[in-house]
């Protein structure tokens, strides 16, 4: 609806609706709002408008007598009235549930103890105590009121510092409530990023795993294929002696892997081992920590390496038994790759 | 017989009558809408099915090849809906049977009306529910109601009207469901 309805139109509509128009007024109001929306709307709004009057029982006898006449004519109009009837039943009923939940709500918190602002003012509450103080003085004696006097001054005192000390215990408490309220968000959000970075670093372990398994299975498959260019040795414990005692290794161009077997001393056995092959000048080429035992068989320890590690150098082989933590040397192996 | 030739003369004639309208089924259900109102308003008893009645002899006139002025389709279409009213005055007078409207009784709400309107205020904005609870439940005058929104009496009218609407539709549309359900 465009536009508002002169008082005019408001008063014509109002006696078409309660059937005071003359046939010909009514026929003008009819063909006007068959043919015009905005008519027909402002009939409708207004009917709306008569029909909560008439449900809030806000008519004159004679408007009632006369919307009574429209609105019990036909179902249609009953209807109209009803949806109001209805309409206000409802609100009512949810006014009073909210109504309810309130007194309820309010009726927890008192339960639980929780700090309760007073709604009177301090200052309200100081001087409706001094008047009654007041009108208690008045009957007494004046000695006795003046001792009396003296002590309710004093009580006043010390009540007026305690309520200011109350309020402002009630507002720190108050301010400690919403930083704590603070801090458990903080602390759920900061659960939400851990749980969702966990959850990133469990799908990054089991691409991981995934990788790792493609890996070993790609390095079974080398194993079991056993090609031609693996050169194999077996070294027996040896002094650290760089002497004769030294096996040598020959890596032609086509042997690109070396297989070393290290014959293990059966005792003392240890449930775990740890491999470090150096050069004699005490660089690091090669290691490998906490070897289960169970890798060991007919005591030899079987390694399949790139011979790319072993350039032509004499190197040294410790092997070193662990048991809880502590690492004891159990042989040493020499050898000589020759190119 | 309607022929294809009749139903594009009726759609001319919906066209004409409502020319805002985005189909013909639009411009029906608003024709009929005001036709239903008419008799409604003229206090008949059925006017529902007046209004259909209006209709049909509408039809049949376009069928039987009648021209309608195009510059005031609706004074036509007044005039059909003038014929039927005083037919049913007739009628009613020969039988002599004065519609008693407590005899009308409503089919009774089917079960789960309530809830349907508590769920269909609890969807209501916040500030519509306690628009309408203020105008309905508080006893304030209406001129001081709309005063203290801010609204002008008919907007104030035009605004409850609106909210009415939306509800009505949404309980409407709610038992509805409902009955499909149950069905």
């Amino acid at each position: 609806m465009s536009v508002e309805p002169s008082p005019e139109t408001e008063e014509l509509i109002t006696r078409f609706l309660s059937g005071q128009l003359s046939e010909e007024e009514r026929n003008a109001v009819e063909e006007r709002f068959l043919a015009d929306d905005d008519y027909f709307a402002q009939l409708l709004v207004m009917e709306d408008s008569i029909v909560d009057d008439y449900v809030l029982g806000r008519l004159t006898d004679e408007d009632r007598r006369n919307a009574d006449l429209l609105f019990r004519s036909s179902l249609l109009e009953k209807r109209e009235v009803k949806f109001t009837e209805d309409l206000i039943a409802s609100l009512r009923r949810a006014r009073e549930a909210k109504e309810e939940r309130q007194r309820q709500k309010k009726k927890a918190t008192l339960d639980n103890g929780e700090i309760v602002i007073p709604k009177t003012s301090p200052w309200l509450q100081s001087q409706a105590s001094l008047n009654l103080i007041a009108t208690g003085l008045r009957g007494l004696p004046r000695a006795l009121s003046l001792s009396a006097g003296l002590i309710a001054l004093l009580l006043v005192g010390g009540a007026t510092y305690f309520l200011f000390q109350y309020r402002r215990q009630t507002r720190e408490l108050v301010v400690q409530r919403a930083a704590l309220e603070r801090n458990v968000q903080e602390a759920r959000e900061e659960l939400r990023k851990e749980m969702q970075d966990s959850s990133e670093l469990g799908k990054r372990l089991d691409l991981e795993n995934k990788m790792r398994a493609q890996a070993e299975e790609a390095l079974a498959q080398l194993r079991n294929r056993e090609p031609k260019s693996v050169a194999s040795v077996i070294l027996l414990p040896t002094s650290f002696e760089r002497g004769g005692g030294a096996k040598t290794v020959s890596l032609s161009g086509n042997a690109t892997l070396l297989r070393l077997l290290l014959e293990v001393p059966s005792t003392p056995a240890y449930p775990t081992y740890n491999v470090l092959i150096k050069t004699y000048d005490g660089r690091e080429v090669w290691s490998r920590d906490s070897i289960p035992a169970s890798q060991i068989k007919q005591n030899k320890l079987s390694f399949v390496l790139s011979s790319s590690v072993f350039p032509y150098n004499d190197y040294r082989i410790e092997l070193l038994g662990v048991s809880d933590g502590a690492s004891q040397v159990v042989a040493d192996y020499a050898f000589k790759v020759r190119k | 017989m309607t022929t294809k030739s009749d139903s594009a003369a009726f759609d001319a004639l919906l066209q004409a009558l409502e020319p805002e309208a985005l189909s013909p089924q639009e411009s029906f259900r608003r024709c009929r809408s005001r036709l239903v109102r008419f008799f409604a308003w003229r206090r008949c008893d059925d006017p529902e099915n007046l209004a259909d009645e209006t209709i049909s002899r509408l039809v049949k006139n376009i069928q039987a090849g009648r021209e309608i002025s195009a510059d005031h389709p609706y004074r036509y279409v007044r005039a059909i809906a003038s014929h039927v009213f005083y037919e049913y005055l007739r009628a009613k007078k020969k039988s002599g049977i004065e519609t008693d409207i407590d005899e009308l009784r409503d089919l009774p709400a089917p079960e789960g009306t309530e809830d349907c309107w508590t769920l269909c205020l609890a969807q209501l904005p916040p500030y519509k529910r306690e628009f309408l609870e203020e105008y309905y439940l508080d006893s304030i005058d209406r001129e001081q109601f709309a005063r203290e929104k801010g609204l002008t009496i008919n907007a104030l009218r035009l605004t409850v009207f609106r909210y009415k609407a939306a509800l009505k539709l949404c309980v409407e549309n709610c038992i509805m469901r409902l009955s499909k359900v149950r069905n």
